[in-house]
């Protein structure tokens, strides 16, 4: 009795604080935006908030700009799904070789994850507007067309990511029993062979939650959409994120841009555990 | 290896920790400060003007040896950040700033409960006429006016020389395209790149969607009440000549500008001029400190921004204005409420006052009293215009709130780049305005 009691103190002593912190800047705030998403409030205190039922969400239905931004982020999402994917596999294959740099290589393609994404998109916005054009001898830039400013922030965001990605495929990897590849290798199975038939049924868990990540931080991206683009050229690479953003903030317009921030939610929501079941089927049981 | 990657793991995890950490630490002590020493009053500045910030914390430190009692924290977001934003941030979290800036009529109705009337203030006689106007709310005042601003055409004087323009004879549209025209032909023996620098976009993008777009505002017959009149539905932007010639004067600046405008950022824009690669530059004179920090010696004036051939529209005007309002919040305590309006005579009608707005900011003062005149070339152009009658009004913060950065921004980035055609541009104003009003 006494043990269990020192174990429920200690759990509980443990658990209290994050749960607090997790409570107070998470839970309170999605259930008081829930409540603004009815109302036509303005964000200035003191004033009398209007209860308007379901009007702002009938308004997020009929904004072009919504639908406009959906269809760029979906844009994004493919760019940045795929790169983000196919380079962290790529290192995560360079790292695991016998090498003798694999260990520095790790750390070294980890760091830029270490780096705010605002910062990151401030620095390559320097590198799309003042270098690549000298480097390419062009007066093109990435950034002044729709389609390829959104490519640059793919490029970027595979900069910041592909390394965490890295690290699941890692871990992954070098999870596979060594004497699967040794018995292909007796059985002479090429590199290529293995890779396809040994390496990728067995990191598909990893690929599960990779996919996953790097399909939820697309849809999530702001940090670098704000730095790199900022929406320019006229909204056309503004993603959902910073058009909700713009909604509340610029137009200043809290009670759509929160209704908005709520259907976002249930989007993400949504899609994510569409994946999260489709590719958990693919996974192989060791 | 395990350990290796742990190990990068942990660093992560502390580094994003670290970073989360500081902000919660200067809050505290922020707050620790207030409450330990009673008899102190702590006065919180909000303010927009990031330009100023070096200044502003000299005459603090003046002012704070002047006041030992008084201990005034300053605290700016403005530039490319988003003042209107970040303001109600504050309000709404409980951390009310007791001076904090707002931009005219449409802002001071929004943010009425919390304004202190002014009106018994010294300063008060010695505004300029017409600089309360904005602020002035069933007649009583509510702010202090900045400064007096102004913007236009800004030119290099001896490139024009050299070039053989007359800067006086620039009245009409006309003229001004005989200008570009002439100085483009020249460009070699100039030693320019480009006629002139202008931007639609990036962290510039104010350039066209506020300065250019209050023109054809600014010069309808009776600004105000065409704004009235766009409320009520009784006046509309398509269909009125002035901003037909808004987007003649677009397609020249347009012509004449770089090749892509939607990536050129404030400091491009402000140091190419500066450096003489342009001849023109479309900004105002708060560009003046980063311009002397580039070359001391320019010597520059004013083009007017014209609309169109016909001169009864105000051609030849530059728009001046006064570009935010100092205000203090009704809804503090009656001590910060008595230090906030201390530290606003501190800056009207202090000598000290006087040597910050003139000699450290490079302002136009908005005040009579103050007998300083401004040293440099862009403020003596404007008085200039001035004294000749020769100004029109900033008529912007009369919009709709939200209205300049995301429908203006927007429809001109979209006419730049050719996706909407000039009836789409106009009509599309005119909607937004009813929608956001």
């Amino acid at each position: 009795m006494n043990k269990k009691l020192k174990k429920h103190l200690v759990f509980w002593l443990f658990l209290t604080p994050s749960l607090l912190a997790f409570l107070m800047v998470v839970v309170l705030p999605f259930f008081s935006g829930v409540y603004y998403s009815f109302t036509d409030w303005n964000a200035i205190p003191g004033r009398e908030v209007g209860f308007i039922g379901l009007k702002n969400y009938l308004n997020v239905f009929q904004d072009v700009q919504v639908l406009k931004a959906l269809g760029t982020t979906l844009v994004y999402g493919t760019y940045s799904i795929i790169l983000i994917n196919i380079v962290g596999f790529s290192l995560a294959l360079l790292v695991t070789q016998k090498m003798r740099s694999a260990n520095l290589l790790r750390t070294v393609f980890f760091m830029p994850n270490l780096i705010g994404g605002l910062i990151l998109g401030y620095v390559w916005k320097f590198v799309f507007l003042k270098i690549v054009p000298v480097l390419f001898q062009t007066d093109f830039t990435m950034l002044e067309a729709t389609q390829t400013s959104l490519l640059a922030m793919a490029i970027v965001s595979t900069w910041q990511m592909g390394g965490y990605i890295m690290v699941i495929y890692v871990a992954a990897i070098q999870a596979i029993p060594e004497e699967l590849l040794e018995a292909a290798d007796i059985d002479g199975a090429g590199p290529g062979q293995k890779i396809r038939n040994i390496v990728f049924p067995l990191v598909a868990p990893a690929f599960t939650v990779s996919l996953f990540m790097t399909l939820s931080n697309a849809f999530k991206m702001f940090d670098v959409n704000v730095s790199l683009t900022g929406g320019d050229p006229a909204r056309s690479t503004e993603l959902l994120a910073l058009e909700i953003f713009s909604k509340a903030f610029k137009e200043l317009n809290f009670g759509e841009g929160q209704a908005q921030a709520v259907l976002f939610f249930i989007l993400v929501a949504a899609i994510t555990a569409v994946q999260v079941t489709i590719t958990k089927k693919r996974e192989v049981e060791m | 290896m395990r350990k290796a990657m742990a190990l990068i793991l942990a660093l992560a995890l502390l580094l994003s920790q670290a970073g989360c950490g500081k902000g919660d630490t200067d809050t505290e002590a922020a707050a620790g400060n207030g409450a330990s020493s009673q008899e102190q009053v702590t006065l919180e500045i909000f303010q927009f003007k990031v330009e100023i910030v070096d200044q502003l914390d000299a005459l603090v430190a003046d002012f704070e040896a002047e006041y030992p009692q008084i201990d005034v924290v300053l605290d700016t977001v403005g530039g490319g950040g988003d003042y209107a934003g970040a303001l109600r941030s504050r309000m709404n979290s409980g951390n009310h700033p007791d001076i904090f800036n707002v931009g005219g009529p449409s802002e001071l109705a929004l943010w009425a409960d919390f304004l202190e009337p002014l009106t018994d203030q010294p300063w008060v006689e010695n505004s300029f006429d017409g600089t309360l106007d904005m602020i002035t709310r069933d007649g009583e005042v509510y702010g202090q006016p900045y400064n007096l601003e102004g913007y236009g055409l800004i030119y290099h004087k001896d490139l024009f020389e050299q070039a053989g323009i007359d800067a006086a004879s620039v009245r009409t549209l006309s003229d001004l395209e005989k200008v570009f025209a002439t100085l483009e032909s020249k460009k070699a023996d100039l030693g320019i790149e480009t006629v002139l620098s202008y931007s639609v976009g990036d962290s510039a993008w104010w350039t066209a969607a506020v300065h250019t777009m209050n023109v054809p505002f600014a010069m309808q017959e009776d600004p105000v009440a065409f704004g009235d009149g766009l409320d009520a539905g009784t006046a509309s932007i398509v269909g009125n000549n002035r901003f037909e010639g808004l987007l003649d004067l677009f397609d020249l600046l347009f012509q004449y500008s770089y090749r892509n405008l939607l990536t050129v950022s404030y400091d491009d824009q402000v140091a190419n001029f500066a450096m003489k690669k342009t001849a023109v530059l479309h900004q105002g004179n708060w560009t003046i400190g980063m311009l002397k920090e580039i070359d001391p010696d320019l010597d520059m004036a004013f083009l007017p921004i014209p609309l169109s051939d016909d001169t009864a529209w105000n051609d030849g005007s530059i728009p001046v204005g006064v570009p935010n309002y100092w205000v203090v919040n009704s809804q503090t305590t009656d001590a910060k409420k008595e230090a906030a309006k201390l530290f606003l005579d501190y800056i009207a009608s202090s000598d000290r006052g006087a040597k910050f707005l003139v000699e450290d900011c490079q302002f136009i003062p908005a005040f009579s009293n103050v007998d300083l005149e401004p040293a440099d070339s862009l403020s003596a152009s404007i008085i200039e215009y001035s004294k000749a009658g020769k100004t029109i009004p900033w008529m912007w913060p009369y919009y709709p709130a939200g209205y300049l950065d995301v429908p203006i921004k927007d429809n001109i980035q979209l006419y730049y780049q050719g996706n909407i055609t000039k009836e789409q541009f106009l009509a599309n104003l005119d909607k937004a305005w009813q929608d956001m009003k």
